[in-house]
């Protein structure tokens, strides 16, 4: 059974490796001084040494944002999951909303929430506030645009995955507790949680490592300083200096192991799972 | 099953928008080159590049921001081009370091013909090229109309202090510009020394793109030139003692400046788009560009107001001239090589240097001109926001060389941007 399905999943994992695979040799190999644009190839540390204060930094608030980010999607996400299961014909307006979010990209989407919160965006406008008066959700301090932004998509995506992979007998056993006189809160925390779990792990620790990497929503929400890994990364890969672009990939491979330790902890809570 | 309907309804829509908006972005790395033969130009004549040229296309990779120039290459450019057989494709991109960074991912994997074949370039992203060894060099002096242009014109003999050596053609001439609303800005200052002391007294209403925005970048050199006491006292090539002497009270002076900035600059605009935006909304009163020639069209179409004047400087501004360049891993050298020479035509040069159409000034030298070549420049109506180019450039600051430039980004983000 499981060969079966390892031989099933061998031409998806055979192009994910060559593609990422070839990509990751090639940052790792560059973030070590042994492939380079120009200049002679030589094993070094220095450029983890020389971006290490910045990533540090970095580390630590792209660590806020994703974390906070994936509670506030993930919470929403399963009540939104909820709701729909149990109710869904009334909710039609709702499933639309959520079914509509999950294709739109992210780049459009932080627009969307630029055209809306921004300085001078349709809110600030409908309101009339003078310049300077609207608060700064946009490149605020809070980087509450970014976070929005993140939790908004990111909730859209845990409630498809969530429900996709509900068990069938879920509904039946929602409705049981219903006639056993379950208020709506516990049959959430009782029954639907414990129902949903698998799906809610994987999907929130794939949104938090989509949003370790992601850049495009700090670049158009977030403030110049600080900046996320993902900007760090970005910005020294885009410096005109070419001497510098050894440093980016250092900051990419940092993302990376924050990635990977992401994603071992997601499968271990999937392994050991005790919910409820 | 409501659910299963709606599902059935909006994801099509929905995945169909997403694919349509990931084709339009995506587009832009196409690779449209057909195969064709890699053929050493340099030592053949002018006529055989025209005929090997034919057929070929030519991917065009510059700065999408602004709608003028867009036009001005899809709509007078190509056509020209298209006449000789070659189709001129271009390329929209928000930063010109993603053309290197695609030059140099295309030369790693060993492309010959390779999605890139101009890079409209200049300052520091020519210097990275030099530096990684990416462009197609030798051939500027073979083009014909290369003769109009003056020997020993300094804008174009060295491209921020890189000798340009035949790798770049000069496409057209710039000069960095503030500009204001005369609607909030009653006395305008007339120096860089007066814009700050303006800036301190009227707080929350000025700020700059964060270096490496081209933009900001160009602002904070001019800073440089003014808090030094005038460009004289900068010299114009890198030295760390050179720099280790005058940067410091250049960081001291911006870093005063922040508190007064728009967000108390505690964040800056990111790009020169950016910072537009806060201009057209009313956020800020002052703008810059090194591009002035697109404002009188800002105003017309009402993106800017009409309030908008140029703020001309006693001390001068930056100039420079930006180039057409071919990296090595381009496959069709003849026709880039045809399209540049085409871009340098007296005819070109004037509808693109006409404000109506884009407004970039010439490169060419008019004294080299006939007549008849002439009399297109001088029929251009003046703009009422934008001053001809020889007052723009009065007293024109030359560009510091290109290692100056990321010195001085890296410099401002740690002793101003982090400062905060």
């Amino acid at each position: 059974m499981i060969d079966r399905k390892l031989r099933g999943a061998a031409p998806a994992a055979l192009l994910v490796l060559t593609v990422a695979g070839a990509g990751i040799a090639w940052t790792f190999l560059g973030s070590f001084g042994l492939v380079k644009d120009f200049g002679k190839p030589e094993f070094t540390t220095s450029y983890y040494s020389a971006v290490f204060p910045a990533a540090l930094r970095a580390t630590v608030l792209s660590l806020s944002l994703t974390s906070i980010s994936t509670v506030i999607a993930a919470t929403t996400g399963v009540i939104a999951a909820f709701v729909l299961q149990e109710r869904f014909r009334a909710n039609r307006f709702l499933s639309a909303a959520i079914t509509m979010t999950v294709p739109v990209p992210h780049l459009i989407a932080a627009l969307a929430i630029d055209l809306l919160l921004g300085d001078a965006g349709w809110l600030a406008r409908l309101f009339n506030a003078p310049p300077g008066a609207w608060p700064q959700f946009v490149a605020g301090r809070w980087w509450l645009a970014v976070i929005l932004e993140y939790s908004w998509k990111e909730s859209a995506f845990i409630t498809f995955v969530v429900l996709a992979t509900l068990p069938y007998n879920a509904l039946h056993l929602q409705a049981i507790s219903k006639t056993l006189g379950a208020s709506p809160l516990s049959r959430l925390k009782k029954v639907f949680i414990p129902l949903a779990a698998p799906g809610l792990i994987a999907a929130s620790g794939l949104s938090f490592i989509y949003m370790v990497s992601s850049y495009e929503v700090s670049w158009l929400l977030g403030r110049t300083y600080p900046e996320p890994l993902s900007m760090l990364a970005f910005r020294l890969f885009s410096s005109t200096d070419l001497a510098v672009r050894p440093q980016a990939l250092a900051a990419s491979i940092v993302a990376l192991i924050v990635s990977l330790l992401a994603a071992s902890m997601t499968i271990l809570m999937l392994r050991n799972r005790r919910f409820a | 099953m409501n659910l299963a309907r709606t599902l059935r309804v909006s994801v099509p829509i929905a995945t169909i928008l997403a694919l349509a908006t990931t084709i339009i972005v995506g587009s832009q790395s196409v690779v449209a080159s057909p195969l064709l033969l890699r053929q050493s130009v340099g030592s053949n004549s002018w006529a055989k590049v025209v005929t090997q040229a034919r057929g070929e296309t030519v991917s065009l990779w510059m700065w999408g921001g602004d709608q003028k120039g867009n036009k001005y290459v899809d709509k007078i450019l190509a056509p020209a081009a298209a006449k000789f057989g070659v189709k001129l494709r271009r390329v929209p991109i928000a930063d010109t370091k993603d053309a290197i960074n695609r030059v140099l991912a295309e030369r790693q994997a060993g492309t010959h013909h390779g999605a890139v074949d101009l890079i409209w370039v200049n300052g520091d992203n020519f210097r990275t090229g030099v530096q990684a060894g990416i462009w197609h060099c030798g051939w500027v002096n073979t083009l014909p109309n290369a003769s109009a242009l003056r020997p020993g014109d300094p804008l174009l003999a060295a491209d921020f202090g890189t000798p340009i050596n035949g790798c770049e053609s000069p496409w057209h001439k710039a000069q960095f510009t503030f500009v204001y609303n005369a609607h909030n800005v009653k006395n305008p200052p007339t120096s860089l020394k007066a814009l700050f002391a303006w800036v301190i007294a009227h707080p929350g209403r000025f700020t700059y793109p964060a270096p490496p925005d081209f933009t900001g970048s160009a602002f904070i050199r001019q800073s440089l030139n003014s808090v030094s006491g005038g460009y004289k006292m900068v010299p114009s090539q890198y030295s760390a003692d050179a720099y280790n002497k005058i940067a410091p009270a250049l960081w001291k002076k911006l870093a005063s400046l922040t508190p007064y900035l728009w967000r108390k600059g505690e964040t800056y605009p990111r790009t020169s788009v950016e910072l537009d935006k806060l201009y057209s909304e009313g956020q800020v009163d002052f703008t810059m560009t090194y591009g002035p020639a697109t404002l009188t069209k800002l105003v017309e179409d009402g993106t800017f107001p009409p309030s908008t004047r140029v703020l001309p400087l006693d001390e001068g501004t930056l100039g420079n001239a930006s180039f057409l360049a071919i990296p090595n891993t381009s496959g069709s050298f003849a026709g880039a090589e045809l399209v540049a020479n085409l871009a340098l035509s007296p005819k070109q040069q004037a509808a693109k240097a006409n404000p109506k159409i884009w407004g970039q000034f010439t490169v060419l030298d008019m004294k080299r001109l006939s007549k008849i070549q002439r009399i297109p420049f001088a029929s251009f109506v003046p703009s009422k926001v934008v001053p001809p180019f020889e007052v723009l450039s009065r007293n024109a600051n030359p560009e510091l060389a290109a290692a100056w430039v990321g010195k001085l980004d890296t410099g401002w983000r740690q002793n101003v941007l982090r400062a905060k």
